[in-house]
């Protein structure tokens, strides 16, 4: 069914390309959303992704449905980097300020009663350059090699940085009813 | 923190965040119907042409095509016997005669030396190796041998065989061999017959008058001279 959607996108259809832009603009907006942080800023970043999703399209070679998601995500991700850096909102980490910033704690999340929503709200809250790193390594999946290519930074930087996200979200998920979890686990 | 426990830390985050609603955050303002107003003019402005794949190599592929098949037209190129031209040197003695002599048929015929075991083709490829034969081979009249044969059209008698009983010439029926337009003349010749030519065309076309008392006398005295008298009233 999403195949021939995406066919039918391909030739141009509008009544399709609605039909798509419904399916998945609130999945992508929450992508969006984890990396700028607010919403005007996100509806902005997801403008330009459809508007590139849909003219690129029919170049696109269908092969599977979560082949197809993961790509629309690559293009609001790539999308979000390109805002955040015309914003200047990313932090320039061109020297190496891995300070051996280690969290004290390891913050072991329950595996069932997590708000989801709650994490979601406290990964938006993380500094940029916290938040960018952490959503490209810990979410999407990028080493720190292409974390350092895509933002220009040093891989050190990279691991810091991330080390650095991780302490603060554990530090807030033990401030919001996960330190009985934590302190079991120290 | 040892690196399976960021991992794990990693893994959780990910597997919770997967577990969110296709819906916007709570207390979002977002208007996807909004958005896609916005959207609508500029895919509209801008609208989605499909990409014609290997455009270049479509052309690419019927240009081959075309060189190819002008290629094998040209190779096998068909040509009606009609059109067969073949260049043969100028100084080819007569190769065909065909008469009809009171009711014996004389015919010559031109057969050409081939070499055992080659198989003469016909048509156009035949046509082809006899201009590449003429232009590449020099001429040699002993390439050629003629068989004359006598070919009867009627049973013979002793009656149709008799020459007295020809009343009419017959007229040759084929091939006249061609005019020779061009001569190949030596040089040393040309001053030779330049002064057979003045001296003929001075024979035969002027006529000498004047007085016949200056002439010096030659060797040819005894011939009769031309005499024009140069008043008019004495031949009144």
């Amino acid at each position: 069914m999403l195949r021939e959607l995406i066919e039918q996108c391909q030739r141009g259809n509008a009544f399709a390309q609605r039909r798509l832009y419904d399916h998945y603009v609130h999945r992508l907006l929450r992508v969006a959303l984890r990396y700028v942080g607010q919403e005007p800023e996100a509806e902005e970043v997801l403008m330009n992704a459809f508007l590139k999703i849909f003219r690129s399209l029919p170049s696109f070679t269908y092969r599977d449905d979560n082949g197809f998601e993961a790509w629309l995500r690559r293009v609001v991700v790539n999308e979000s980097l390109l805002h955040l850096r015309a914003k200047r909102a990313l932090p320039t980490f061109q020297t190496d300020d891995s300070d051996g910033y280690e969290v004290a704690t390891a913050t072991q999340l329950p595996n069932d009663g997590l708000e989801a929503e709650e994490i979601y709200r406290l990964i938006q809250a993380l500094p940029t350059g916290y938040r960018t790193v952490f959503n490209l390594y810990a979410i999407e999946g990028y080493s720190h090699r292409e974390i350092a290519e895509q933002l220009n930074i040093a891989e050190n930087t990279s691991k810091s940085q991330l080390s650095k996200a991780r302490a603060l979200l554990q530090t807030w998920l033990l401030n919001n009813g996960y330190e009985r979890e934590a302190k079991r686990q120290l | 923190m040892n690196e399976k426990q960021n991992a794990n830390f990693d893994r959780q985050i990910r597997q919770t965040l997967g577990t969110l609603p296709d819906a916007p955050p709570p207390g979002s303002t977002f208007d996807a119907g909004k958005l896609w107003e916005q959207l609508r003019p500029e895919l509209a402005a801008a609208p989605v042409t499909q990409k014609r794949i290997g455009g270049w190599w479509w052309t690419v592929a019927a240009s081959v095509i075309g060189l190819l098949m002008g290629w094998f037209w040209w190779d096998n190129d068909v040509v009606s016997p009609e059109r067969v031209t073949v260049h043969t040197r100028p100084i080819v003695p007569p190769l065909a005669v065909s008469s009809q002599h009171a009711g014996v048929e004389l015919s010559v015929k031109r057969a050409v030396k081939t070499p055992a075991g080659v198989v003469q083709r016909s048509g156009a490829s035949l046509g082809r190796e006899a201009k590449k034969d003429t232009q590449n081979r020099p001429y040699s009249p002993t390439q050629h041998r003629y068989v004359v044969q006598l070919i009867p059209q009627q049973p013979i008698t002793p009656e149709s065989v008799s020459v007295t009983s020809v009343t009419e010439t017959p007229k040759p029926t084929l091939a006249v061999a061609p005019k020779r337009r061009f001569r190949v003349v030596h040089e040393n010749e040309l001053p030779a017959e330049d002064e057979a030519y003045q001296v003929r065309s001075r024979a035969g076309q002027f006529v000498r008058l004047g007085t016949g008392g200056q002439l010096t006398a030659g060797p040819d005295e005894d011939l009769p001279q031309l005499r024009v008298p140069l008043s008019r009233k004495s031949i009144q």
